[in-house]
């Protein structure tokens, strides 16, 4: 009894710390397998811009009669429009606005397509909103591109703005 | 919710005696690791100091993954070293869920005991978040997978002015800062955890910080032997332009990956930040309700000699000695009602009975035991069990057999196996005059019923009793007292089997010298005179 009690202490032991060693490297699948993804990401400099718009009647009854004015303006950073397309379809059209409390903070760009393996036609446009013009200082910039990506299982593709500015494609080194 | 609370706790009692009862059964009650779960995970957080230092010495920032893989192929120490490190931490993740567990099934987790549970979920989080920071130190998949999965949780919050996760995407290279950022991180906050480790046992007396030499050694030996057989390889370096497509997961640390990926980061935040409410707020939903709460404990200063025994018994630390301001010389024992447990080890520890939580002092017991006696109508060749009620032979733990819900059966003396049983909240509590008035009045014997030591619910109760029972600790049992009427037994809920066999064997003990006293009690002139005996005798 005694020695059965000892032989299943010792077992019990070292499958415990088995456990410990099997649980501590779980082969885990985090993706599946004939895909690949394509990853935009990058930064523009978004000039300021002055938006005013006009109080409405409303909103004038409201306020005290010494900051009665006619409109109201805020100084932010141009909009962007974001235009992708994948394969001759549209997969997004945003307005793109600085982010921030005093809406201070750079325009970036950060998404990522899932797309099974292949070849993709890629288009995608960034420009400034039209009919609105920066107060001074640099002008916006316009990115475009239209690729045909091979991609094969597994692969990342990133969509960045080179040292020159224009956007490009990265891939793994070969 | 206290009901809720209350089944909760009851199941899990149930889950943790059984596994108890179990490990008790291969390894001793001495040995039991559930026992010891806190001073193993302070045994292994020394472990992961030490291998840690060796594994610094050779670690590079500028070439995580490069230098990690370094350590690995060397395969005398650095392979051995670094896997030890690695399933250390695992198991310190494994023994802290048993410890917590373990308090909260037990109800050690209110009151008096709030600083403690509070700072051991910090001591869990920092744990957690430690173990996180190792990983992405190796910077293979799965520090991507978790560095990019972090990134996903903040960028979700209005702080940074740019998503953290364009860090991981390959545009440029990981910023060095990021590296140094986290190691500073994964040393920083271990050598945190033994800050808050001090704050953790702060209230306690003597905390028992490492586990019996068996133990230490024994699970020490069986790591090493662990890192030694089957080593940590390594997985494929991190590549911003591959997808993490397969990964070696610990899930130790990283059990909620598989399930937080597929969340949105703001629900992840709101079920985070909801668990852990929920176990931050367990000190107010696992606290019993007002009338079942025990007092904590009060000093009768007329009675107090200042012998500051309470004083170092008190597991709490929840006494002090005041100097005395009756006009009498000398100091007298002062509770703090804060850091009572209501435990009752001060009523035991005095023995001129003036301490004690109400109901609980050595007076109290007297005129329990006094009424029990009448009741009882002792019997020579019958024991008497004097239990702790969270033990085997606590009403707490019959009445939860009998489907009771806890509650003592009302006014029927509790019996174990055809012996009364006198039950006290804590063996530790059971005055020693106690112990003398049942053997004075003539019982056969008294067999303590004790939690086992490293199991008790108050720390220390059993380890005072002993003392005070055979080693003269103050308010000891005094020396008239017949021990071999006497037994201390150690049963935890549910060892009834166990129990039962030593209330046989002591009950059998008893009777031996109840036949025993009764022959040399025969009268000697009338056998003298038979000549046969006197031949015999010579
Ligand atoms: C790194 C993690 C931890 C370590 C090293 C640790 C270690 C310890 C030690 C050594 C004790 C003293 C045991 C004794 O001598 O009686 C203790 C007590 C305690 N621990 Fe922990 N602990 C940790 C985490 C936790 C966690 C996560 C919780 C619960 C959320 C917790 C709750 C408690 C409580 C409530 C006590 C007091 C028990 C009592 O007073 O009766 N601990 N811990
Ligand atoms: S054990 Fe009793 S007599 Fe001694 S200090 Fe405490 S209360 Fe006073
Ligand atoms: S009841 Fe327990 S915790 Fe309270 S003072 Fe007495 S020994 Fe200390």
């Amino acid at each position: 009894m005694s020695r059965l009690k000892v032989g299943l202490g010792v077992l019990v032991a070292l499958l415990m710390t088995a456990a410990i060693g099997a649980l501590s490297q779980v082969p885990y699948r985090a993706e599946s397998g004939g895909q690949a993804w394509i990853r935009l990401s990058w930064r523009v400099s978004a000039p300021r811009i002055e938006e005013c718009r006009t109080f409405t009647a409303e909103e004038l009854a409201k306020l005290p009669v010494h900051m009665r004015r006619d409109k109201v303006c805020e100084t932010t950073g141009i909009p962007y429009r974001l235009r992708i397309v994948l394969n001759g379809e549209g997969v997004e059209e945003t307005l793109i606005r600085r982010t921030g409390t005093r809406g201070d903070r750079p325009i970036y760009v950060y998404r990522e397509l899932r797309v099974p393996s292949g070849t993709h036609r890629l288009e995608i446009t960034l420009e400034p909103e039209v009919g609105v013009e920066p107060l001074s200082g640099d002008a916006p910039v316009a990115l475009e591109l239209a690729e045909d990506l091979d991609l094969s299982d597994g692969d990342v593709a990133l969509i960045t703005r080179s040292e020159d500015g224009r956007l490009v494609v990265r891939r793994a080194e070969p | 919710m206290r009901g809720l609370a209350a089944k909760l706790r009851s199941v899990s009692w149930s889950l943790i005696s059984r596994a108890d009862r179990f490990m008790n059964r291969l390894y001793s009650s001495r040995f039991n690791p559930l026992y010891h779960s806190g001073a193993l995970v302070f045994l292994l957080l020394i472990v992961l100091l030490i291998t840690g230092l060796y594994l610094l010495i050779f670690y590079r920032i500028g070439e995580p993954h490069a230098s990690v893989a370094r350590i690995t192929d060397q395969a005398w120490l650095g392979r051995w070293i670094r896997s030890l490190h690695r399933y250390g931490s695992d198991a310190a993740v494994f023994a802290v869920a048993i410890h917590a567990f373990r308090l909260f099934a037990q109800g050690r987790s209110w009151g008096p005991r709030t600083l403690a549970w509070l700072s051991g979920l910090v001591l869990l989080f920092v744990l957690l978040v430690s173990g996180w920071t190792g990983y992405v130190m190796v910077w293979d998949v799965q520090a991507q997978l978790l560095a990019v999965e972090g990134a996903r949780w903040l960028d979700v919050l209005p702080i940074f002015s740019e998503p953290l996760g364009r860090a991981f995407v390959g545009e440029q290279a990981i910023p060095s800062a990021f590296f140094f950022l986290n190691l500073f991180l994964h040393v920083a906050l271990p050598v945190g955890m033994f800050v808050i480790l001090w704050i953790h046992v702060s209230r306690i007396a003597r905390p028992g910080l490492l586990p019996p030499r068996g133990l230490l050694w024994g699970s020490l030996g069986l790591l090493l032997a662990l890192s030694v057989l089957w080593p940590i390889g390594m997985d494929p370096a991190a590549d911003a332009f591959r997808i993490p497509e397969r990964a070696a997961l610990d899930i130790f640390y990283a059990f909620w990956l598989p399930a937080t990926r597929f969340m949105p980061a703001g629900a992840v935040w709101v079920f985070g930040l909801s668990l852990t409410a929920v176990a931050l707020a367990a000190p107010l939903w696992t606290r019993p309700a007002p009338e079942g709460k025990a007092e904590p404990s009060s000093v009768d200063a007329r009675l107090c000699t200042g012998c500051e025994q309470c004083y170092l018994d008190c597991p709490y630390e929840a006494i002090t000695m005041k100097q005395r301001t009756d006009g009498r010389d000398g100091v007298y024992a002062v509770v703090d009602p804060a850091l009572c447990v209501s435990c009752g080890i001060c009523a035991a520890s005095c023995a001129p009975m003036g301490i004690g939580p109400p109901g609980m002092t050595g007076r109290d017991q007297l005129e329990r035991v006094k009424e029990f006696v009448r009741l009882l109508q002792p019997d020579p060749s019958e024991v008497v069990l004097v239990g702790c009620a969270r033990g085997a032979a606590g009403f707490e733990t019959l009445a939860a057999q009998e489907g009771n819900g806890g509650e003592p059966p009302a006014h029927t003396p509790g019996t174990f196996d055809g012996s009364r049983i006198f039950q006290v909240p804590c063996a530790g509590n059971v005055h020693t005059s106690v112990i003398e008035y049942l053997v004075r009045a003539g019982v056969g014997g008294v067999l303590v019923v004790a939690c086992h030591p490293r199991d008790c619910w108050s720390r220390e109760g059993p380890r005072w009793l002993e003392e005070r029972m055979y080693h003269d600790r103050e308010a000891e049992l005094k020396e008239r007292v017949d021990r071999s009427r006497l037994r201390v037994f150690h049963a935890s809920v549910g060892e009834d089997r166990e129990l039962a066999v030593a209330v046989a064997d002591f009950r059998e003990s008893v009777r031996q010298l109840a036949a025993a006293k009764a022959e040399a009690e025969i009268d000697i002139d009338l056998e003298c005179e038979v000549p046969e005996l006197l031949e015999a005798g010579s």
